[in-house]
């Protein structure tokens, strides 16, 4: 129970940042912050802070690599060097390219593909600073970055982890929290069509603490969801 | 360093409006864009800022580490300084390993810091020959809209200035060297170039000051040549902008 | 049928528009009796249709647009002109000129060479995503002079406006010849470049708030201190910009202000 050095992160049924179990960081989202990408988005969860940009449809580099039938999403998620204390040397590693992949998965299931074959959509996230659920604001960050960009989707795809601390289900786990939590959960889900698009976990859960955590995770996106919405019209509302 | 496809009506346009004293945003010749600098914005890094030089934006951040000294310099802390022009900023940048231009950035930026002695390398010794105190400035293009180098100088000199460090204190860090560049447009010479403008030729030159007037830096990229006179005229701009430039940064 | 939006509502993907029976048309797909939208965009909705136009987008083409391509590469007997697409185009050198051209004895480089911009149209799209342009008709033909600039291809219709009043507007008050490609290109020759380009950049950022003639019109009045000779507006009448959206005549768009237009 508690954390490595024995320190609870729960106490008197609170979180220590003073949040309840369900309740999500504060979050800020604004929609349309770069001038050259085609679609972009700002997002703040908490300490957490993301900056997707979007360029497409774009021709497809390497052309060998185009599909003949639907748009190739090729997606980059990268940590900033200086996002996290100890820095972090530039360049791919492999938690950055499964990321990439999951991130990828979770939107081209709501983007028109087809309607956009023999050409390429570029999606890049990059992490200006991190205390856990990068990869979550991450993809809360693309789906505004690419509805910004006009592409076509079926629905939004909103994003956030659960996870479990001193045997307790909790949603939005800060940094402290998830480096020395029990189970982290990252869902993603668009609210609409109530489809989970993307779904991690490691860590150990029971049966029901998982169904806890993933209706927590999902009560979240919903939440955030309107968020998304309401900064894309924003954007437009007084320019 | 743009790859855009650019129609000779463009290029031409950037020529004929120069033969006039002009410039497609309306700027003088030596006018440079407004300047935004915001300091100590990301939080995990130990110093940070982020400039906008019009648009063109630049994101730095500061880490501090530990390492052995090089061994021809024991009393001395080391530097590193690595620029990346994200893909994310320009449609025309690819991703991959670092290209020639993000290394050109990365060192033109590094001489004008390192050369103006900007930081105290002395006052970076733990333990002479054994340890001392690395420094890695690392920037980040977010927004492309022409001359990188001048924007990312100023970030990176300007996250150095907002660096601390529990064990350190605040890092020595005494001059801010400006860079300031160039580029020419048949026979005239523009400073701070946009985008269209870098997109209409090649010809570039870079000249850096530190904070008593010196010249500690300097970069001619692209393949057209300068005579004399004109390098000379630059220095000479650069020289009275630098300084109102470097007010910019507290 | 219900509406859950109004008309001019600013919706994003997967927002629900309205139940029932609709007539549908762009940016909206059906989920069982609900009607959604499928993009960030601006509602048009008239007794039971409803479409949603987009607000952002790249160009994608389609046949009989006229574009402003920009020759990229020469090959023996085609030009490779860039669209500001993800797609690009091709032009034979039969659809390229009116003239019989000995391939054995010319070097087509000299006709059309690599950076010149010329006005073209689109004959077809081929499965390859391939544009065929050609170059004989009217209005069409290679760009010398003036200045280009590039905006946002969704925020076309806006900058030609209905039956092209709002481009003809730009062009009096600028002394300007303007060619809007629908690939977003737009070629401006005249006495007032300046002015022509500041007055389309506002049009690309206003483009989706209502009275944007009215406000383009106050702003080239100010700044050149002249009157518009269009009519003005009669006050309460119906917006027009909103069906401004379908006016894609070739003639309105591809015109300087020497040819005749409606």
């Amino acid at each position: 129970m508690g954390t490595s050095k024995g320190e609870a992160l729960i106490v008197d049924g609170k979180r220590l940042d003073g949040r309840k179990f369900d309740e999500l960081r504060p979050i800020k989202i604004e929609a349309g912050v770069l001038e050259q990408a085609d679609g972009s988005a700002y997002v703040e969860m908490g300490g957490s802070h993301v900056l997707a940009a979007v360029y497409g449809p774009v021709e497809m580099h390497p052309r060998h690599k185009m599909l003949p039938d639907r748009v190739v999403l090729q997606t980059q998620y990268e940590m900033a060097p200086f996002s996290v204390p100890d820095r972090k040397r530039p360049g791919p590693d492999r938690r950055s390219k499964e990321i990439a992949k999951v991130t990828k998965e979770a939107l081209e299931s709501v983007i028109y593909v087809e309607d956009y074959a023999q050409s390429a959509i570029r999606l890049h996230i990059e992490i200006l600073q991190a205390d856990a659920g990068t990869r979550v604001t991450g993809l809360t960050a693309a789906s505004v970055a690419l509805a910004d960009a006009g592409i076509k989707m079926r629905d939004m795809v909103a994003a956030c982890a659960s996870g479990k601390i001193d045997d307790t289900i909790v949603l939005d786990l800060n940094g402290i929290e998830d480096n020395t939590g029990q189970a982290d959960l990252p869902v993603a889900y668009a609210a609409g069509l109530d489809e989970i698009t993307l779904l991690q976990m490691d860590g150990l859960m029971t049966e029901d603490e998982f169904e806890k955590g993933l209706k927590y995770a999902i009560d979240g996106c919903k939440t955030i969801y309107e968020l998304q919405k309401d900064a894309l019209k924003r954007r437009y509302k007084n320019e | 360093m743009s790859r855009a496809i650019v129609s000779k009506i463009e290029k031409a346009n950037v020529l004929a409006l120069a033969e006039e004293g002009k410039r497609l945003d309306g700027r003088k010749f030596d006018e440079i864009r407004p300047i935004t600098i915001e300091t100590g914005l990301y939080a995990r890094a130990k110093g940070s800022a982020n400039v906008k030089l019009g648009t063109m934006e630049v994101a730095a951040g500061v880490s501090i580490g530990t390492m052995e000294p090089y061994p021809d310099s024991p009393d001395s802390g080391t530097l590193s300084v690595t620029a990346e022009l994200t893909p994310m900023s320009y449609e025309h940048f690819s991703m991959g390993p670092p290209s020639d231009d993000d290394i050109e950035l990365s060192r033109v930026v590094d001489r004008g810091i390192r050369e103006s002695k900007a930081i105290e390398m002395d006052k970076l010794v733990v333990e002479s020959g054994v340890e001392v105190r690395s420094v890695f400035v690392d920037l980040w293009t977010l927004n492309y809209a022409g001359n990188p180098i001048d924007a990312a100088s100023l970030a990176g000199v300007a996250a150095l200035h907002n660096a601390e460090d529990e064990e350190l204190g605040k890092l020595p860090v005494v001059k801010k060297p400006i860079a300031n560049t160039f580029i020419k447009i048949g026979e005239h010479i523009l400073l701070d170039p946009s985008l269209e403008e870098e997109k209409a030729l090649e010809a570039r030159f870079t000249v850096t000051l530190e904070d008593t007037g010196n010249v500690c830096a300097m970069q001619k990229a692209g393949s057209s040549n300068w005579t004399t006179d004109e390098i000379l005229a630059c220095v000479k701009i650069a020289a009275k902008h630098s300084k109102e430039t470097r007010k910019l940064l507290k | 049928m219900t509406l859950k939006i109004k008309n001019r509502d600013i919706v994003v993907p997967g927002e629900l528009l309205g139940t029932g029976d609709l007539l549908l048309g762009e940016g909206t797909y059906k989920r069982g009796k609900n009607v959604h939208s499928n993009i960030l965009g601006l509602v048009d909705s008239k007794e039971n249709f409803i479409k949603v136009i987009a607000l952002n987008g790249r160009y994608i083409p389609k046949p009989k647009d006229v574009v402003i391509g920009v020759v990229k590469d020469i090959s023996f007997s085609h030009w490779s002109l860039d669209l500001n697409s993800a797609y690009g185009g091709v032009l034979t050198v039969a659809n390229g000129t009116d003239y019989f051209v000995n391939l054995d004895d010319e070097d087509i480089s000299k006709i059309y060479g690599i950076g010149d911009a010329i006005v073209a149209k689109i004959l077809n799209v081929s499965k390859a995503m391939n544009a065929g342009l050609t170059m004989k008709d009217r209005g069409l033909y290679k760009l010398s002079g003036g200045r280009i600039i590039t905006i946002t291809s969704t925020k076309v219709p806006r900058v030609i406006g209905r039956k092209g009043t709002m481009v003809q507007m730009i062009k009096d008050m600028t002394g300007c010849k303007i060619t809007v490609g629908q690939n977003g290109r737009v070629w401006i020759s005249g006495d007032n470049e300046e002015l022509a380009v500041e007055a389309i950049k506002l049009i690309e950022s206003k483009a989706h708030t209502p009275g944007l003639t009215e406000n383009i019109r106050k702003f080239l009045e100010k700044s050149t201190g002249n009157k518009s000779s269009l009519q003005p507006k009669p006050v309460g009448s119906k917006e027009p910009e909103a069906e401004s959206v379908e006016s894609k005549e070739p003639e309105a768009e591809a015109e300087e202000s020497k040819e005749a237009e409606e």
